[in-house]
């Protein structure tokens, strides 16, 4: 074990950490500020006396008790997620399903891309066998890979992570659909040889495809 | 001075909150218009005229600090205040900076922003009736150098 990567490793996995939890936190002020809004619209026509007498005069507050619970449900669904995500660190392994990794961390980095009006999506190879790996290391490399083309990318592009079963190996392909930034047309700039070694570490793999703008991450499955 | 005057351009991405935010102000008598993003923003204060801006930070698209920026520089008369999820103390800074009138975070209270859109307005007009008062009184240079503070703001 290479002791001052894995302190680098350390340092960058906090800091993706920190990453989701300030871009949540954001996420949810914002619902809990739809919600305060939506009941004091409620509370504001109480008070002015604007209560419907007849079902069919109820509209407007059908539609706000309505974004009241569309709100509880989208809180609730993003804070599953980061229940989820806070989990994955338990243990240093453990089998999991790669494509409910991946598609964990596109929610979680939803917001981040749509900043950028960059879309983010998966295509999945169904019923892939579980990996026996590291998944927050897994979702370390690939959250600062997506960051770098999230640099890279211009308006209206997309990122893909594509994941298939070859050689024995879970793989995820990363790769982008659109124009670069006329600024960003230079080398990738993810640390590889530090990436290189913690797939190493996971037994696994990272190849740049440099040409295509792409990167092949490969996990064993489980034995 | 009356309410019912005020004219308020709503700017955030969440449109759920808002929608359901201008309903609310709507309510208390003002003006209000929405839009959804800092491009749309821009396009709408040359239309609307607003009195008072609400401005979120974290915006797909234009950063709302841009579109502060942008606003100050073209349409100083219109006072803009930031209400953001995303309020650190360095964000606050800048944005008072760049001539922000105030910085509010979410969630807020109804109450308090109204009383920040009164005190913006009333601060517009004050400074538009006071060149003019000194514009009455021919003191054009002392009229100038309100209107020239106001837009240096």
């Amino acid at each position: 074990m290479d002791i001052e990567k894995e302190k680098t490793l350390q340092t960058l996995q906090m800091r993706f950490i920190g990453k989701i939890l300030s871009t949540y936190t954001h996420e949810m002020k914002n619902h809990l500020a739809i919600i305060k809004e939506s009941s004091g619209l409620i509370q504001d026509l109480i008070n002015m006396g604007k209560l419907p007498r007849k079902k069919k005069d109820a509209g407007p507050f059908v539609s706000t008790l309505t974004a009241i619970d569309d709100q509880v449900a989208r809180s609730t669904a993003v804070i599953s997620i980061l229940n989820r995500f806070g989990h994955r660190m338990d243990n240093p392994a453990s089998t999991f399903d790669i494509n409910e990794v991946i598609e964990e961390l596109i929610v979680l980095m939803n917001r981040l891309a749509k900043q950028k009006r960059i879309g983010l999506k998966g295509e999945f190879q169904r019923e892939m066998p579980p990996v026996h790996s590291s998944p927050y290391r897994v979702q370390l490399i690939l959250y600062t890979l997506i960051q770098e083309k999230l640099g890279a990318l211009d308006v209206d592009g997309s990122i893909v992570l594509s994941t298939a079963l070859r050689d024995g190996s879970a793989t995820i392909r990363v790769y982008e659909q659109g124009a670069r930034r006329p600024e960003d047309q230079g080398q990738d700039v993810t640390p590889r040889d530090l990436f290189q070694y913690a797939m190493s570490e996971l037994k696994g793999e990272i190849t740049y495809q440099t040409d295509e703008h792409a990167v092949l991450v490969s996990i064993p499955l489980t034995e | 001075m009356k309410d019912k005057n005020i004219k308020v351009l709503l700017v955030d991405d969440e449109e759920a909150f808002v929608d359901t935010l201008a309903n609310r102000l709507k309510l208390r008598d003002l003006k209000v218009e929405t839009v959804y993003d800092g491009e749309q923003a821009l396009a709408a204060v040359k239309e609307k005229e607003p009195d008072v801006m609400i401005l979120d930070l974290k915006m797909p698209g234009l950063h709302g600090m841009e579109v502060l920026r942008e606003i100050r520089k073209t349409y100083p008369k219109i006072q803009v205040i930031i209400l953001t999820g995303h309020g650190t103390e360095k964000h606050e800074e800048e944005a008072r900076r760049l001539g922000g009138f105030d910085f509010l975070k979410k969630p807020t209270d109804i109450e308090t922003l109204l009383g920040k859109i009164k005190i913006a307005y009333k601060e517009k007009l004050e400074k538009a009736f006071s060149a003019i008062a000194f514009a009455e009184a021919g003191e054009f240079d002392t009229a100038r150098e309100i209107m020239e503070e106001e837009n240096d703001k």
